[in-house]
């Protein structure tokens, strides 16, 4: 009785973890993203009349990626999982206390599944969009939740931070865009 | 004394042990043990380098790498090994220390800014200020709640984020991870609530996490762990210094009683030699527990040696009291000058600035009195004469050492002693070299060390064992004094004299800072460039805040570097931590310039006081040797006295050459062993010099000296340097002594006892 207890409990356990995983595939469907990408940015802050808009290109590879904002300032951002980088005076300075940015947008941006399932909570949203909520600090810190949107390839992400702030990129291929 | 005297002598005694034994079951149990070898060390010259010593925060923090299993894995063991709770050890959660810093800073912003930034502001330069908060404004990077209103030049958040990040550390709620040539690992840190060189309290809390960390290993083979933190090396010492102690006194012992039973083949001499040993040891560590409050676990080891020289008692008086009363009456002034003489060497360890040293000296003065008291008191009553008979073989053996010494001629002893002498005192003259580094006494297994070394590595904790110190009166004078000495630490850091530093007055500034931020900031809000921003914005400048940032805002764990002090310098002390030191005298020297801001360097300060306490032992020594030459030229004669130093010269002179030649260098504690070979050689020398029967004199001290040989040699072996080397000097010193001592009858006994015939 005691073998077939246990056989079952393994058949389950095996059973329900494909479905887990099947579970994060349906829920987080897109494509990693490889590249050179053209985005904007638009940033709400509290307390601040305006929105900042911005735009310029992004360049994806495996370990990293490069964020080059071209209007209305040119800045370059290296991000990286060990955090973000600021080029400044001809070198790329690392941005303390950066690291879980960059965690996260190369995560994100690559369908990092181990990473998101363990930092976030996934939930389906209208539109082929699927809201991430973090569990973990120091995400859950800095984001109430993080929504994700895409057809086959993902092309929006829109970050709501906890003190009310919202920055959303949007994401199109440079051939597309030209 | 009258039979009546005797028994109630006795029992009088019999109840002082009785009391000695009861006092022991109750304080040794709660008794704190220290394991700290710089606790063992002479101390540093001021109060508050002491106390920033004693109070250092850092010692009671552990970290733990772990590494080998997936991420995943190495997740799931960390989260096991924080759910068990561990009395007197608690997790530090990263994360949540994070949270509070950055609450505090935000409810403080437009207070801190970056020296280059306050170059800016001070020289009027507003345009690179806006380029650098547009650039950060359009990160996709979240910012701090309310900064673009409290400081829209985002001072306070590019500040903040030029604080150089902990290479590779990501950042979670309970610990940090990161990657190790390709593969995950873990970091953990905790504190501890209880010093960790209280041996009770440290032991504990080591063997519940060595048990959780074994379960660990069991469920993930693979799983390695790093261990850093003053706690895995005290415990390590401390069961080193246990283990020891328990196994040379347990070897002492058992060769002890070995030699009595081939020697006397009967349980009487067991009997009184277990008593003896046994009152001095209780006696001993009583008087420990009395004086000091926290004794330290080396000087027991340094204590087993007592055995080697109370059982000298022991012997001596069993030979004597097996001849009957009057040979044990003529036996006791020869053995309370030996006491006198030990117990006076010993004394002389009381003065010395050394703590370990100066509870050896109560342990063995307090032991060797109650085992001459045993002897004088016990052995008469127990060991009635002709009641015990000494192996034939023993006897030969001794007979025929006797006979054999007896044959030399006195001028040839002297003939080969005083050119002998001569050539070691030159040699030890011309090799001698003292090694007065502290760390070469206690040193952790090399394994931990490498740990160690990986751990702080990868944690960013590789701080240098040099800092610099600041005194001041409060938070504030402190970080105003610390404010100043930053300049000059990026000059040193240009000067790659250093890579980095950590002070408190990077995390607050001072007011003072705080107060001209502010107005330089009302400044640049009215300047053009800034208000084109601002406009650009529809911003508002806003007013000037009256909230400033204290130190007292800050999270526990952001202000381990301030220490409150109990000194009339001054009422807090704080710390900067520096990396990779190359700073010479000359810059150092500097530091002068800055008001009570001084360089501390705990080693080279003992190391020094080590080098101060050397020359102070060697004048002790000579000292020492000065008195007992008085001495002993008062109670035996010119003669006899001389003849007794010239072979305690040569038995310490021998013995500290050779430890030279074996150790390459001489240190601290071969010194202080010549102190003790100088007592123990006076006893023999006392001996064989006295009017009793040679062949007597050469059973009890070969007996003896085999005994001290062997506790002492034992001692050698010790994996502690200091303990292996005050053993080498010892056992060197004793073994001469025995093999010269009974040359002294041949120089001087045939006179005086030719005199007493005339």
């Amino acid at each position: 009785m005691k073998r077939l207890i246990r056989l079952l409990s393994v058949m389950l356990v095996a059973a329900v973890l494909p479905l887990q995983a099947a579970a994060d595939n349906t829920l987080l469907p897109w494509q990693p993203v490889q590249g050179r990408f053209v985005f904007t940015q638009l940033k709400q802050l509290q307390g601040l009349p305006v929105p900042l808009r911005s735009s310029g290109t992004i360049e994806l590879t495996d370990n990293e990626m490069l964020w080059h904002t071209t209007t209305p300032v040119d800045s370059k951002l290296l991000i990286t999982a060990a955090g973000v980088s600021q080029w400044q005076q001809q070198q790329f300075v690392a941005v303390a206390g950066s690291e879980f940015v960059g965690q996260l947008m190369l995560a994100v941006l690559q369908q990092d599944i181990d990473f998101i399932t363990q930092q976030f909570g996934i939930q389906q949203a209208d539109n082929h969009c699927s809201l991430l909520r973090p569990v973990e600090a120091p995400l859950n810190q800095f984001f109430s939740q993080i929504e994700l949107c895409g057809e086959t390839q993902l092309s929006s992400l829109t970050l709501q931070e906890t003190n009310g702030n919202t920055t959303q990129i949007t994401l199109q291929p440079e051939a597309e865009a030209q | 004394m009258n039979q009546q005297a005797r028994k109630l002598t006795f029992y009088g005694w019999l109840l002082a042990v009785l009391a000695t034994v009861l006092y022991l079951l109750l304080s040794a149990p709660t008794a704190h043990w220290n394991t700290n070898i710089s606790a063992a060390m002479p101390g540093s010259v001021t109060g508050w380098q002491q106390q920033l010593l004693k109070q250092n925060n850092s010692s009671r923090h552990i970290s733990l790498l772990l590494s080998g299993q997936t991420i995943a894995e190495l997740r799931q063991a960390a989260a096991q090994l924080q759910q068990h709770q561990i009395s007197q050890l608690h997790w530090v959660e990263p994360g949540v220390t994070m949270l509070q810093l950055q609450t505090v800073y935000q409810q403080h912003q437009a207070l801190l800014a970056s020296p280059q930034q306050l170059t800016l502001l001070r020289n009027g330069e507003y345009q690179p200020l806006v380029d650098a908060a547009l650039q950060r404004l359009y990160s996709p990077a979240p910012l701090l709640p309310g900064a673009l209103q409290q400081d829209p030049l985002l001072l306070t958040q590019q500040k903040l984020e030029q604080y150089r990040s902990q290479s590779g550390l990501q950042l979670r709620q309970h610990w940090f991870e990161l990657k190790q040539q390709g593969q995950s690992a873990l970091l953990l840190m905790a504190a501890l609530e209880t010093d960790p060189f209280d041996r009770g309290n440290a032991s504990a809390i080591a063997t519940a996490l060595e048990q959780q960390l074994q379960q660990l290993q069991q469920q993930w083979p693979m799983l390695t762990v790093a261990r850093s933190g003053v706690l895995f090396h005290a415990v390590v010492a401390a069961e080193r210094a246990s283990f020891e102690m328990q196994f040379y006194g347990g070897m002492s012992l058992a060769a002890i009683l070995l030699l009595l039973w081939f020697s006397f083949r009967s349980w009487r001499p067991l009997l009184l030699a277990l008593t003896t040993l046994g009152c001095a040891s209780a006696f001993g560590l009583a008087a420990v527990l009395l004086v000091f409050k926290q004794p330290h676990i080396l000087g027991l080891v340094f204590a087993t040696t007592l055995i080697g020289i109370a059982i000298d008692y022991s012997f001596h008086g069993m030979l004597a009291a097996n001849q009957g009363q009057t040979a044990f009456r003529r036996m006791l002034p020869s053995l309370l000058l030996g006491l006198l003489t030990t117990v006076l060497g010993y004394l002389a360890l009381v003065l010395l600035p050394l703590p370990v040293l100066n509870q050896v000296a109560v342990f063995i003065c307090a032991g060797l009195l109650a085992a001459f008291i045993t002897v004088y008191i016990v052995f008469p009553r127990w060991l009635p004469a002709n009641s015990m008979q000494v192996s034939p073989a023993f006897l030969r053996c001794c007979a025929a050492i006797s006979r054999g010494y007896t044959r030399v001629p006195a001028k040839a002893v002297l003939l080969v002693a005083l050119p002998a002498l001569l050539a070691i005192g030159g040699s030890l003259v011309y090799l001698m070299q003292f090694n007065d580094d502290v760390r070469l006494f206690n040193q952790s297994p090399q394994a931990l060390i490498a740990q160690e070394r990986q751990v702080r590595s990868v944690g960013g904790q590789n701080w240098d064992s040099r800092f610099i110190v600041v005194l001041g009166d409060s938070y504030q004078q402190l970080l105003q004094r610390e404010q100043q000495l930053q300049p000059q630490l990026q000059r040193w850091q240009q000067q790659a004299k250093l890579t980095t530093w950590q002070s408190t007055v990077q995390s607050v500034p001072p007011l003072q800072q705080q107060t001209e931020l502010q107005q330089l900031l009302q400044q640049a809000y009215r300047s053009d460039a800034v208000q084109q921003y601002l406009t650009q914005l529809q911003l508002s400048p806003p007013p000037t805040t009256q909230q400033w940032l204290t130190p007292e805002r800050l999270p526990a764990d952001m202000l381990q570097q301030i220490q409150p002090l109990q000194d009339a310098q001054a009422q807090f002390v704080s710390v900067t931590l520096l990396k990779d030191v190359a700073l010479n005298a000359d810059d150092i020297a500097l530091l002068q310039q800055y008001q009570d801001t001084y360089w501390f360097d705990p080693i080279a300060d003992t190391n020094t006081s080590l080098q101060h306490l050397r020359s102070q032992l060697s004048l002790w020594l000579v000292l020492a040797l000065c008195s007992a030459v008085v001495l002993l030229g008062w109670r035996l004669g010119i003669r006899p006295a001389a003849a007794i130093v010239l072979l305690l010269l040569l038995a310490i002179g021998s013995a500290l050459l050779i430890s030279l030649l074996l150790q390459q260098q001489l240190n601290i504690f071969n010194l202080v062993a010549a102190l003790l070979v100088l007592a123990l050689a006076l006893d023999y020398g006392i001996f064989f010099t006295a009017r009793l029967q040679h062949q007597d004199v050469v059973q009890a001290v070969l007996l003896s000296a085999t005994t001290s040989s062997l506790a002492f040699g034992l001692l050698s072996f010790s994996s502690t340097p200091a303990i292996a080397s005050f053993g080498l000097t010892v056992f060197l010193g004793v073994a001469l002594s025995c093999t010269l001592a009974p040359l002294l009858s041949v120089m001087v006994v045939r006179e005086s006892e030719k005199r007493a015939a005339l």
